[in-house]
């Protein structure tokens, strides 16, 4: 049995759960004041709508790296989906790809959390 | 090791992590939904702890219909690497289904947060207080001509 495919799974799994849950936190943490700006200053709203706005955004982070998670079989490559490491260097160059389009979701999900906050901020109905 | 180990432990980690998760979403709606059905009732602690209730029952039914739905495979996984890929598959979807709800509710408690200012805004517009100054706007009982 290949040993090397559950080991880049669990690196995958480990980094990518890692970086969602400190994204997600660092934007309610640095999000609060806006989101205390839009209603008018009441903590407990706040406090709610961050805690709703973080829940929301790991789920749907940690979904997005579940169902990105596996290799394709041999003969059906995608850029998505490459095929099993069968070397160290194979590793290494699967888990960049596998790497770097979960964070490119993550990053554009920031953007994305970032100008809800801001419609937060300017009050009225948000979603 | 017996053929049928790594397709159970596929159907028990599945549902151990989904029903998890969902537990701990559902309690983070019931507890994070308060202030705004606060807000939606008015003060009227009584109506909103009996929706906040009802909303949550409604998560749980919902979802854990759409987790049975999604336990059986098709292909039964037969090492550690396809147990890995089916359970991450079963478990995202479910995920992504627990995202939709869960973005459902929150439109849901912000909907019902705007209506009520929306309806606060109105009673202060054209209900005035016995003892305010006459409002010179339009009223349901003296309606502008």
């Amino acid at each position: 049995m290949n040993t090397l495919t559950p080991i880049a799974y669990a690196i995958y799994l480990i980094g990518i759960t890692t970086t969602a849950l400190v994204v997600s936190r660092l934007i309610i943490r640095h999000g609060r004041i806006f989101i205390t700006q839009g209603y008018d200053g009441n903590t407990a709203l706040t406090q709610a709508a961050a805690g709703m706005l973080q829940t929301q955004f790991n789920l749907i982070a940690l979904a997005a790296m579940l169902l990105l998670l596996r290799f394709s079989k041999p003969g059906s490559e995608s850029f998505l989906f490459p095929s099993a490491p069968q070397s160290v260097p194979a590793l290494f160059e699967v888990l960049s790809v596998k790497l770097g389009i979960m964070l490119l979701v993550i990053g554009i999900m920031h953007f994305l959390s970032l100008r809800l906050i801001n419609r937060i901020r300017l009050g009225g109905e948000i979603l | 090791m017996s053929p049928d180990t790594y397709p159970l432990l596929n159907y028990a980690l599945y549902c151990a992590i989904t029903l998890a998760v969902t537990i701990l979403v559902g309690r983070s709606l019931h507890r994070n939904g308060r202030p705004f059905l606060e807000e939606c009732f008015q003060g009227h602690e009584g109506m909103a702890d009996s929706v906040n209730h009802l909303l949550l029952v409604g998560f749980y039914l919902v979802n854990f219909g759409l987790l049975a739905l999604l336990l059986k495979t098709e292909t039964p996984p037969h090492n550690l690497t396809e147990l890995i890929e089916c359970l991450s598959f079963k478990t995202g979807s479910a995920l992504l289904g627990l995202g939709a709800m869960h973005l459902f509710n929150l439109w849901n408690f912000d909907h019902l947060r705007t209506r009520a200012l929306r309806k606060k805004a109105w009673q202060a517009a054209f209900k005035p207080e016995p003892n305010a100054a006459p409002s010179t706007g339009p009223t349901p009982n003296n309606p502008a001509r």
